[in-house]
């Protein structure tokens, strides 16, 4: 890792409670730009939870964060957008009923004319724009005015990562994008992330396959009951170190990793 | 089924769409909507056949002077239903826009009382849509309880008696035709195109879409949904006002007991058009549709002399069958 540069992503003792339960806690790392960083670890491990704070669906209960040289304090997802982090849900980004187009632009839409509520939308315009980005993360939908709900679980997929990478974002957060994918979807998904790599896009994926961290990602970092309990290299660590390191088994203790 | 503006290698997706079965073809949109506009033509056609009653060109213009008001608090119903809600509370909030605006009438003239009886749906509309949308109470309950207490107050106010004595100015507009085409339906047919062309052409259209469609997941897209809704529910409010108006220019009355049961038919006329009450689709044109076709019905009815206390039960009945029709078609999209 290049170390003059300045990192796009430092949180700092970040924390986060629901009731009694501490979902998150002490937290602390730092993402370069266009690093490619796995999120993994066990069930109610925290990850979600991460995620949400960082992509401003949340706010934390303590702590800081950092964004290209800023300090976040987001009230809500469009601040995080502002900034430059997208985020992709596992089921929740999507409304069914629309069409591609009308979710590709949720939220920044082109408009003929602008009048607040009763602004006029310009779909042509974003229809245009819309072969574009699809073309950019090489994602084929047979129709741009078909429904989403009508649509297979790779596409959504698809259109819900086009709308995330198309806007010169500098961080996208996938959380188990290919949870509920087949094996040829989770391959084109995975293509979708690898061309991120390349057009320098960060990334960050909450993900239980291990395989499919070690193949795309340059980091990865193991929480554990709320906690990072380490964070490793993807080209000097191995599966078993990882396993071992989420399930705290084999002398895996926090402070031995850090 | 998708006309496949086919791009780049998208052949390996085409075996993924639906064969055109019977049970896919009531589950697209456009089936269902073009069903309706048969069953209402057909309905028109046969009773037209049949009736000479009903044929008479007076009769027709009837049917859609005694439809238009319901039509116009059918569209404000229709959005609140798209974005993901509904009103209950639209009887009674027409009723008491329509006894103060008569009231006020009397003294300051029917611009002012207009705008004060549009500013009681306004009004009403705004905290529906907050109970719903920042409170997060369930419609149903929400709006059932201002209901209740618009009734209340309104009954308090007129000690349940109406309002006579109005300027005739209120039923000159009433029953005034251009054409042949009654005053109140031409109220109808602009609120029908300001509607459609709301959900049609602008951004706060296709987000009570959105919002009725998966609300969590467009709050994430950053859009403020709360606004949404409580749009949706101001403009509903605002119509069902509008109604209470066009009903005061019939009968040149307040009527404090006026509206009982306009949320269920206003309801009905969204659902039986083929707007889901899920919400998220749907349109003004099912609406139109679904308006017409309890208007012709019941009008039916009372030709061949049924009980008008059938009409309710059959407007029920064709509820029901609706819903049961759209839930079907929901169970086979989700497959
Ligand atoms: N909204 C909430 N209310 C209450 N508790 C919550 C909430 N969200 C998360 N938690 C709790 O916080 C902890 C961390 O949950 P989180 O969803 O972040 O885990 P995760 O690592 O994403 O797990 P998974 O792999 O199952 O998705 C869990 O104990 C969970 O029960
Ligand atoms: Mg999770």
């Amino acid at each position: 890792m290049n170390v003059a540069t300045a990192p796009l992503l430092r949180v700092t003792d970040l924390e986060k409670h629901y009731g009694g339960v501490i979902a998150l806690s002490e937290l602390d790392l730092q993402l370069m730009p266009g690093e490619h960083a796995a999120v993994v670890g066990d069930n109610g491990a925290g990850k979600s939870t991460f995620v949400r704070m960082i992509s401003g669906a949340e706010r934390p209960d303590g702590g800081s964060i950092m964004f290209d040289g800023a300090e976040c304090n987001f009230r809500s997802p469009l601040e995080a957008r502002g900034v430059g982090i997208e985020t992709v849900y596992q089921d929740l980004s999507l409304a069914d009923d629309l069409d591609v187009i009308d979710n590709l632009f949720m939220g920044r839409e082109l408009f003929h004319l602008k009048l607040g509520g009763l602004s006029i939308l310009n779909r042509k315009a974003m229809r245009k724009r819309a072969h574009e980005l699809l073309d950019e993360v090489g994602v084929r939908i047979p129709s741009l005015s078909g429904r989403i709900r009508g649509m297979s679980g790779g596409q959504r997929q698809g259109v819900a990562i086009a709308r995330a990478s198309g806007w010169g974002s500098k961080l996208i957060i996938l959380d188990e994008p290919t949870a509920a994918l087949g094996v040829r979807e989770t391959g084109q998904v995975e293509d979708i992330i690898r061309g991120l790599k390349q057009a320098g896009t960060g990334v960050v994926l909450v993900s239980h396959n291990l395989r499919q961290v070690f193949d795309l990602m340059d980091t990865i970092y193991v929480f554990r009951r709320g906690k990072l309990v380490g964070r490793r290299d993807v080209a000097t660590t191995t599966p078993q170190e990882i396993v071992a390191m989420i399930t705290g088994v084999g002398g895996a203790e926090a402070g031995e990793f850090v | 089924m998708p006309q496949a503006t086919t791009r780049g290698s998208a052949a390996e997706l085409s075996a993924a769409t639906t064969r055109p079965t019977l049970g896919a073809w009531l589950a697209s949109d456009s089936a269902f909507k073009y069903t309706m506009v048969a069953v209402l033509v057909l309905g028109v056609i046969v009773m037209s056949i049949v009736s000479p009653e009903f044929r008479r060109p007076e009769n027709l213009i009837n049917i859609l002077q005694q439809n238009a008001i319901i039509g116009v608090v059918a569209c404000g119903m229709t959005l609140m239903i798209i974005a993901g809600g509904f009103d209950l509370s639209v009887g009674a909030v027409a009723a008491a826009s329509g006894v103060l605006a008569g009231a006020l009438s009397i003294e300051y003239g029917l611009p002012l009382a207009i705008i004060a009886g549009l500013v009681v749906g306004l009004g009403t509309g705004l905290i529906n849509g907050f109970l719903v949308a920042k409170m997060g109470i369930n419609p149903f309950v929400a709006t059932l309880g201002m209901q209740a207490i618009v009734q209340g107050v309104l009954f308090i106010q007129t000690e349940a008696k109406p309002v006579f004595g109005l300027p005739d100015t209120w039923s000159d507009f009433g029953f005034y035709r251009v054409g042949f085409v009654p005053s109140t339906v031409i109220v109808f047919i602009v609120a029908a195109v300001a509607c459609w062309a709301l959900l049609r052409f602008t951004l706060i259209g296709k987000l009570m879409y959105a919002v009725g469609s998966n609300r969590e997941g467009t709050r994430r897209s950053g859009v403020a949904v709360d606004r949404v809704v409580i749009t949706a529910f101001a403009i509903g409010g605002v119509l069902a006002a509008a109604g209470g108006l066009m009903l005061v220019t019939q009968s040149n009355t307040g009527q404090p007991s006026a509206g009982a049961t306009w949320a269920l038919l206003a309801i009905a006329a969204v659902v039986v058009g083929g707007t889901p009450l899920t919400g998220g689709a749907g349109g003004i044109g099912q609406t139109i549709v679904g308006t017409l076709l309890l208007g012709v019905m019941s009008n039916a009815l009372n030709i061949m002399s049924v009980s008008p206390y059938w009409q309710p039960a059959a407007t029920g009945l064709l509820i029901l069958l609706a819903v049961s029709v759209e839930r079907y078609r929901h169970m086979k999209r989700s497959r």
